[in-house]
């Protein structure tokens, strides 16, 4: 298990000084002067100067590389074009109210989505399993700002139940959570019907296995055979989308943070990019893929440490 | 084109292929169909409910929902399919490319794939749109480069299953050029998983153009993108509901339109995993 | 001093069957909705220490009639008639799973739960029987049935996946499974089937010494008569879903009074074949099942039929001592 994990660790850094890479060299594809291009009407030359030397435009590729990751390491993320003070503050404080949506969406998805898909498969073509079905179509193709958007006018302008803007900073618990409701139900919708579809076909296949048979056999009560025999074994495939997952949350949240007026790294991010305020823009997608990357580094772990079977073939092929 | 008829059996698909013919349809003949031209402004009309002058009712500016939404489809559709198509041919190119490709290339391209996948979707599209700025062009651009990873490991992989097929030995041994292999025997057969494939990203292509467009990344006005409806609907919203209602139902219709064809599709081209829903 | 009474003997009783099959007769229905006769008129007595063979070729019914034994049927099977007896009671097997019935499939390799130790295992398949035991009792008995089977170091294998043990060892996991519950019938269906030649020797081995410990039947259910012929006491022949002969080994193998069974026999190749003697088939093929012919089974492949054969189906009868046979031509 060690050796699996120190393998997936070295995998996450390759992939995230490859990822940075492009981040980094992204400006290659303006043509002409990148730093005036970026700067737009704040061009001034001193702030072009500025901006050049402290992204570093002038170095060759792989220093500027280079040099990104070595500042990141050491907590500087870039100056901010606008204020002039360093961007890595801004960026991490808006990271928690990011991080409670995606969380708080990935806990409703897996409540809502797991349950319905086990009953589902414990009753194939009964009432649950075909309106899940129904259901899981719609939830899974309507965009989420769309969704963000009609739950906002229908629970928060026309009925008042919900607060229309903001995260209830500074507010109390109750009242953060109270903000939470409509962005984490708008970013976890598409979520519940693709994990009930997916928990429900890994059931279905897996209930169709030999070792279940067996276990009947020995007259096991069918609650058990369902949950600590069936479901522990169909979760497995289910947990590796879960990675995606907290990426497509990210992803998502940058319009559900708009829409909601809510602080994260989304609505950072958009705004920086409305502000041409490039280094905060830059930071904040550095962050982006760093959590995105951390969090399927992590799931593999996950997923190796339940299935004692992916470590072994893993070790036996040699290969990955 | 029986794959088209057991669509139309299918009874969630013929739902599918309905919407997606009808959308069409409004994307093609826009200019006939709609009765207003979607950018005149009208402002003493402003917010009007739908009424039998105005079908679906007016926006901030007066102009007629219903033309909008009708100029909407044709970007929706025309813009999404056309990015579609793209990423479908480059990533095809690549994937056959790193098929055939000594070990070296092919390594690279698919850390390249394995790179661009690494980035949340929205993420990188808004990556590449601060760099190269808002605009349908870029918008094409951007878009098409995060999907092509997924058409190029397929390609792959097609490619990779044919290659030690002996028909193609075969061709080479009479003579055939690389270019008639090719386009002659190779693309026909990578093909259909490639255009299932297609069908099913058509509504994520959709959704990143109309979030783009929502942001104000994407198309510009005056053009009338649903995504952009929906943001001065939003912006609005406590004058009149209509505007987002209306952009919302035509964006969710696309959507579930698409998946359920591309859902449809799959299924009648591969009968075995289409059955497990 | 001893007391020398002279005692009036009973004459000795035929023992009691522990488990009995009264006229079971199985369907299946298929997606269109068409009827598949599987089993007909079953009928069958097991008695306690023996070990009984059931033979059939693939389509014969005898996974079936396992199945139904355990209470393990899909849920489109129909039991049109018949009912399972134990101890002159009528059960639904379903309830008995794991107490009176235990059973040991035929791909060891699928058979286990791969994300579980074999110590969780062997562990829940005894709460059935022994609901009142605590963990460590039933993990200590799950020890000690591993060792009488033959797989060393217990304690730690208990905390293995099955994926560190080859095949022969996972089917004597199976095995010890099956009696630690201390069945009244334990069925084998095609138990060696899936196994190399040397441990399909050393697993049929393990049935027969099986005996010692376990007081109810073993049924075997096999198409490999030869593997049968070492094993069993007493053996049922299946063709289609009916019984056509039932016999002690011996007799059976020896003097073979249905013309199937006397096919079967043939068709097995022998050690002692030469390499020109010609492989003997049975010519034809299986009924339909969804619509049956008059008359016996078998007829339509029989050398032996007459007109009777074709018009009436021979009933299950008495040939010779304890040897019954299901046609009108016996041999």
């Amino acid at each position: 298990m060690v050796r699996y994990a120190l393998w997936q660790l070295a995998s996450l850094v390759a992939v995230l000084v490859g990822a940075t890479a492009i981040l980094v060299l992204l400006t290659n594809l303006i043509p002409g002067d990148a730093a005036s291009v970026l700067l737009g009407s704040r061009a001034t030359p001193d702030a072009v100067a500025a901006l050049r030397q402290s992204m570093g435009l002038d170095l060759p590729a792989y220093e500027r590389v280079a040099r990104f990751l070595w500042n990141a390491a050491h907590g500087d993320l870039g100056t901010d074009v606008i204020s002039g003070r360093p961007v890595t503050g801004t960026v991490l404080r808006a990271i928690p109210s990011t991080l409670m949506l995606a969380f708080g969406a990935i806990l409703v998805a897996i409540g809502l989505g797991v349950p319905l898909g086990v009953q589902a498969a414990a009753k194939p073509g009964g009432l649950v399993d075909r309106s899940t079905a129904f259901l899981a179509v719609g939830l899974i193709s309507t965009p989420s700002f769309v969704i963000a958007i009609l739950l906002l006018l229908v629970f928060s302008v026309q009925l008042g139940w919900t607060p229309v803007l903001g995260g209830g900073e500074g507010e109390g618990f109750w009242s953060q959570l109270h903000h939470l409701v409509l962005p984490v139900i708008a970013v976890s919708f598409g979520w519940i019907g693709y994990i009930a579809r997916q928990v429900r076909s890994s059931l279905l296949d897996v209930l169709g296995q030999s070792y279940i048979k067996t276990a009947r056999a020995y007259g096991l009560p069918d609650k058990t055979v369902l949950y600590k025999y069936a479901l522990k074994v169909a979760i497995i495939p289910v947990i590796s989308i879960l990675g995606v997952g907290v990426g497509d949350l990210i992803g998502k949240s940058v319009f559900v943070e708009t829409i909601f007026g809510r602080p994260g790294l989304g609505a950072l991010i958009n705004s920086a990019l409305r502000d041409r305020n490039y280094p905060v823009v830059q930071a904040g997608v550095f962050v982006v893929v760093f959590l995105y990357v951390f969090t399927n580094a992590m799931v593999d772990l996950l997923y190796a440490w339940l299935d004692p079977r992916i470590r072994e073939r893993f070790f036996r092929r040699g290969d990955h | 084109m029986d794959e088209l008829v057991s669509i139309w059996a299918n009874p969630t698909g013929r739902v599918g292929l309905i919407i997606v013919v009808t959308l069409s349809i409004c994307a093609i003949f826009a200019p006939i169909l709609a009765p207003y031209q979607p950018s005149a402004i009208n402002v003493p009309i402003r917010f009007s409910p739908p009424s039998t002058t105005h079908w679906l009712g007016t926006d901030q500016l007066g102009r007629d929902l219903f033309s909008r939404v009708l100029y909407g489809a044709r970007i929706a559709l025309g813009v999404s399919v056309a990015i579609t198509i793209l990423a479908l041919i480059v990533g095809a190119l690549l994937g056959i490319a790193a098929a055939y490709a000594p070990p070296l290339i092919e390594r690279a391209i698919l850390i390249v794939f394995d790179l661009v996948s690494s980035y949340p979707t929205v993420i990188l599209a808004l990556a590449f749109v601060a760099v190269l700025g808002p605009g349908v062009t870029n918008l094409i651009v951007v878009v098409t480069v995060v999907f092509v990873p997924q058409f190029g490991r397929v390609a792959r992989a097609q490619a990779l299953a044919l290659r030690h097929r002996s028909f193609l030995e075969a061709e080479v041994i009479l003579g055939a050029s690389p270019t008639r292999v090719l386009f002659h025997y190779l693309l026909p057969n990578i093909l259909g998983p490639l255009i299932v494939l297609a069908s099913m990203n058509v509504p994520s292509v959709i959704t990143l153009e109309a979030g783009l467009s929502f942001l104000g990344l994407g198309v510009r006005p005056p053009l009338a993108s649903w995504g952009s409806m929906l943001y001065d609907g939003f912006i609005n919203l406590n004058q009149a509901p209509w505007p987002v209602v209306i952009s919302a139902g035509a964006l969710s219709l696309a959507t579930l339109g698409f998946t359920l064809f591309g859902e449809a599709l799959q299924a009648a081209f591969d009968p075995q995993r289409g059955g497990n829903r | 001093m001893t007391k020398h009474r002279l005692e009036t003997v009973d004459p000795p009783k035929p023992p009691a069957p522990l488990l009995e099959v009264r006229d079971l007769s199985i369907s299946f229905t298929s997606k269109g909705g068409t009827r598949i006769s599987v089993l007909r008129n079953i009928n069958l007595c097991f008695l306690p220490k023996k070990i009984v063979g059931i033979v059939g070729e693939s389509g014969s019914g005898k996974s079936t009639l396992a199945n139904a034994l355990m209470g393990l049927l899909p849920d489109n099977a129909l039991k049109e008639n018949g009912e399972i007896l134990l101890r002159g009671k009528v059960v639904d097997p379903a309830l008995l799973r794991g107490r009176s019935l235990a059973m040991v499939f035929q791909d060891p390799m699928s058979a286990l739960h791969p994300v579980m130790t074999i110590g969780t295992q062997m562990v829940d398949a005894q709460r059935a029987r022994f609901p009142k035991h605590s963990r460590k009792m039933l993990r200590q008995r799950a020890a000690e049935m591993l060792k009488k089977v033959g797989i060393a170091d217990p304690e730690n294998r208990l905390d293995a996946y099955p994926y560190a043990f080859s095949g022969g060892m996972r089917q004597r996991v199976m095995i010890a499974m099956a009696l630690l519950v201390e069945p009244d019938l334990l069925v084998a269906d095609e138990a060696t089937t899936a196994l190399d030649a040397t441990i399909e020797a050393q697993i049929a081995e393990l049935f027969r010494v099986s005996r010692t410990t376990l007081d109810g039947t073993v049924v075997f259910v096999s198409h490999s008569l030869g593997l049968v012929s070492e094993l069993c006491d007493e053996v049922v022949v299946l063709y289609a879903g009916t019984i056509v002969e039932r016999a002690d080994v011996a007799t059976l193998f020896a003097h073979p009074k249905h013309p199937y069974t006397k096919a079967l026999i043939q068709c097995e190749p022998r050690a002692d074949d030469g390499p020109d003697q010609p492989l003997v088939s049975i010519s034809g093929s299986l009924p339909d099942l969804s619509s049956l012919p008059e008359g016996c089974i078998f007829a339509p492949r029989c050398p032996h039929a007459t007109e009777i054969c074709g018009q009436k189906s021979p009933p299950l009868a008495e040939r010779g001592v304890n040897h019954l046979a299901a046609c009108w031509h016996p041999q």
